[in-house]
Order: C-alpha cells, then sequence, then structure tokens
C-alpha cells in the first residue's frame, strides 16, 4: 500500500507546476502594476522608462495564467491548511480525494458517546477521502491536520484519469474500501460491546 | 508626492475634467492599483486552492483583464507623458535653463515667442523637435530612451548640443501657406517656398534665431559621470 501510495504521491506532483506558474503571472502582474503606480504618481523619467518596458511582462503574464486555466481541469490542486484546521468533517457530503503533499492529518470519529476517537493519523504519500468518492456516501469520519499541511485534492474527473495511468488504483480503492468499512464495523461493535458492558457493570453495583 | 498632472496647471485644459492625459494617467493609477489589490485578496482568499475554479474565475479579472487594460492606457499614459515639456525638463540639470527661456514673459527667443503665442505649449519641446508622422514619433521615442539612459548613468556631454543642423521642414510644416510667411519675398521662388529652404541651404534660424537664449548654462555636471 506505501509503494502505491508513493507512486500515486509521484503522480499527484504534476499538479504542482500550475500553482507555480500562476505564482509567476501574478508576480508579473504585480510588478507592472507597482511601476505603474510609483511612475504616474512621482512623473520620474527613469520610473516611466521602466514602467514602459516592463508592459512587455503583461502578455508573458496572461499567458502564464491561460497555461494554468487549460490544464488546472486535468491536474491536481493543491490545497494548504494550517495545524488543526478541519479538512472534512463526518456526515458532510464531497466528492474528493485528498493525497498528503507534506505534513500530516487525523481521522477522527465520535463514538456513541458523542467522544472524538482518533483512528489513525496519515503522513505524506497517504490519502484520504476515497470512500466518500466510491460509494457516493457522507463523510464518515473527521480529517483533521494535525501539522502545517499541503494536499493535492483529487475530483471524480481526477480519479477517473488516473485510472488510465494506475490501472489498478480502482481494485486497490475497492481493497481499501472494504479494509476501512470493516475497521469502521469492528470499531462500532467494540464500542458497542464496551457500553454493554459498563452499563451491566453499573446494574450490578 | 504629486501626480503627474498635478504639477503642471498648464497641462489641464478649462472644462474642470481633466485632459486625455489627465484621465489616462488616473486610470492606470487606478487599474495599477486594482491589480495589486486584487492580487493580495486573491492570494489570501484563495490561499491553498489557487488554481480551483472559482479562484480561477477571479485570477481572470486581476491577471487577464486589468493587465490587458494597463497595457492599452498605461502605454498611452507613458508615451502621451513623454511628449511633455514637463517631461522634458524632468532632466532639469541639463533642461532647467532651456524651459526657464521658453516660459520667460518677455523672451525674444525662437523657442519663447512660440510659447507666448501658445503654439502648443503642453508638448513645445516635442511640437519642434520631432520629425513629423509616425516615423519621427519613433525616431523620438528611441533618442527620449538614449536621452533617460545618458542622463541617469551621467554619461552625457555639456554644453548640450543638437544632433543634425534644425531640419526647415519641421518650421515649413506649420507655416508654408501662412499668410505672413507667404508674403515675405525673402521666402519664395515666385509663388513657391524657395528650393533653398525645402533643401535647407538656408537654415530658418539663421535669419529668426536665436532658438534659444540660454544665457547660464551649466558648466559641468551635478551628476557623477556627466561631463
Amino acid at each position: 500500500m506505501a509503494e502505491l501510495g508513493q507512486r500515486f504521491l509521484h503522480i499527484a506532483r504534476s499538479g504542482d507546476w500550475p500553482v507555480r506558474l500562476l505564482l509567476l503571472a501574478q508576480i508579473t502582474a504585480g510588478f507592472v502594476a507597482v511601476l505603474g503606480l510609483a511612475s504616474m504618481l512621482t512623473g520620474h523619467p527613469v520610473l516611466i522608462l521602466a514602467f514602459t518596458f516592463s508592459q512587455a511582462l503583461i502578455p508573458v503574464g496572461i499567458i502564464a495564467f491561460i497555461i494554468v486555466a487549460a490544464v488546472s481541469q486535468r491536474t491536481m490542486i493543491v490545497k494548504a491548511f494550517d495545524a488543526g484546521d478541519v479538512i472534512f468533517s463526518e456526515g458532510e457530503s464531497g466528492r474528493e480525494v485528498f493525497v498528503v503533499k507534506s505534513g500530516s492529518v487525523e481521522v477522527v470519529k465520535r463514538n456513541a458517546e458523542g467522544t472524538a476517537e482518533v483512528l489513525t493519523t496519515l503522513g505524506p504519500g497517504e490519502y484520504f477521502g476515497e470512500m466518500a468518492l466510491l460509494g457516493h456516501a457522507p463523510r464518515n469520519a473527521t480529517v483533521r491536520a494535525v501539522s502545517d499541511l499541503e494536499v493535492f485534492a483529487m475530483t471524480p474527473h481526477h480519479f477517473v484519469a488516473i485510472y488510465t495511468s494506475l490501472p489498478g488504483l480502482k481494485v486497490h480503492f475497492q481493497a481499501l474500501m472494504e479494509q476501512r468499512l470493516q475497521g469502521l464495523a469492528q470499531h462500532a461493535k467494540d464500542a458497542r460491546q464496551k457500553d454493554i458492558g459498563e452499563r451491566a457493570a453499573r446494574g450490578r453495583s | 508626492m504629486t501626480s503627474i498632472s498635478a504639477v503642471d496647471p498648464a497641462l489641464r485644459n478649462f472644462s474642470g475634467w481633466g485632459n486625455t492625459l489627465d484621465w489616462s494617467i488616473w486610470t492606470t493609477v487606478v487599474v495599477s492599483a486594482l491589480i495589486l489589490a486584487l492580487i493580495v485578496l486573491g492570494r489570501f482568499r484563495y490561499r491553498g486552492a489557487q488554481t480551483a475554479p472559482n479562484a480561477l474565475w477571479f485570477h481572470l479579472v486581476c491577471l487577464g483583464v486589468f493587465p490587458l487594460m494597463l497595457l492599452i492606457v498605461g502605454n498611452f499614459a507613458a508615451l502621451e507623458y513623454s511628449t511633455t515639456r514637463q517631461f522634458c525638463g524632468s532632466c532639469h540639470v541639463t533642461m532647467k535653463a532651456y524651459i526657464q527661456d521658453l516660459q520667460r514673459p518677455k523672451g525674444m527667443s525662437l523657442a519663447s515667442l512660440h510659447f507666448q503665442n501658445r503654439a502648443a505649449p503642453d508638448t513645445a519641446c516635442y511640437s519642434c523637435h520631432v520629425n513629423y508622422g509616425l516615423h519621427g514619433a519613433v525616431q523620438a521615442t528611441f533618442t527620449g530612451l538614449r536621452h533617460v539612459y545618458r542622463y541617469t548613468t551621467g554619461t552625457y556631454h555639456l554644453p548640450l548640443k543638437i544632433y543634425e543642423p534644425y531640419p526647415n521642414a519641421l518650421c515649413l510644416s506649420c507655416h508654408e501657406g501662412a499668410k505672413r510667411f507667404m508674403a515675405e519675398p525673402a521666402h519664395l521662388d515666385g509663388d513657391r517656398v524657395s528650393a533653398e529652404l525645402i533643401r535647407n541651404e538656408t537654415e530658418c534660424i539663421q535669419c529668426h534665431g536665436p532658438a534659444h537664449v540660454v544665457s547660464k548654462l551649466p558648466q559641468a555636471s551635478l551628476r557623477p559621470g556627466g561631463q
């Protein structure tokens, strides 16, 4: 699973460069705008000259933006979260799968008494949220960032596209989903038994 | 801090709405400020999801639409402003004396007489020193770039000299056919403008000069490297 996760992360990393290209477009547009403001407000000949020449950067920024807009439909989006942020909550609807790029998350589920229990912690290369994607069901756990986090968000569209490059992925996900469902069922069963045991103990006393 | 147009009342017209240059300058300022504000807003609002579909619509405005507006309006403002005497006079160490001569109320130089008669007062330097037509404008742009470079790096030489004999064609483009010009026999061969004038064999300023009366030309540069 870890190996498949690493391969998955390798493919997912291809979604990183549009963000950098967009930053380049923002820097070029911002640079020209700063020169525009400075030259028009001061009237300094050197600034006016610099502003005139810098406008050659505007088409560069626009082309960079067009490339980002064109490829972003096919590449995964990088999302960043601070430590403690909730990526999604139990019961929410959602169809994105998340791959941890950096940082770590904890998967939290409320038990019958309403207390939050940490089921597992996931790190770089591991993914979560796939059960909602494949099962069309609401999120069955809450996922929270443990540290500063970056994740690749994969929509069903991306997921289908990745099938072509990783044919074993669907099988893997289905197996994983069954495994996690069994884990959840076991968790519920344990909680129920614990509850029954506690009630019996209270009855005896 | 003052804007380009705020420092020169001569650039304003009487309508109170400002002229084309005013509008282009302030549109450039507003569009530049909007681009900066939207980029910063976009960085925060779509933090961690810069390439999400709704973020891309937002970025389209600040990275596509407004920069295109800036390209058009900004270029117009910069090029239009570079034709004003205020721009020429901004290299004040070398040009201040010429601008002062131009604006002298009782000045007798050609430049001063033209300025006092309100012949293109806003663009006094440009109007008389730039060849007409597209070629002239392009040539003036490159010459202006060279001037700014020389001024900035302090690699100019004093006293300033004109590159080439002043072409009569620049005078004739306004004066040819004018009543007073055509009434002067020295200007004509028969009923046509003298071929001597057209061929620049006799320069207009030989009889009508001096072009500028600059009594106190700066003899040494205040900038490092100037000679």
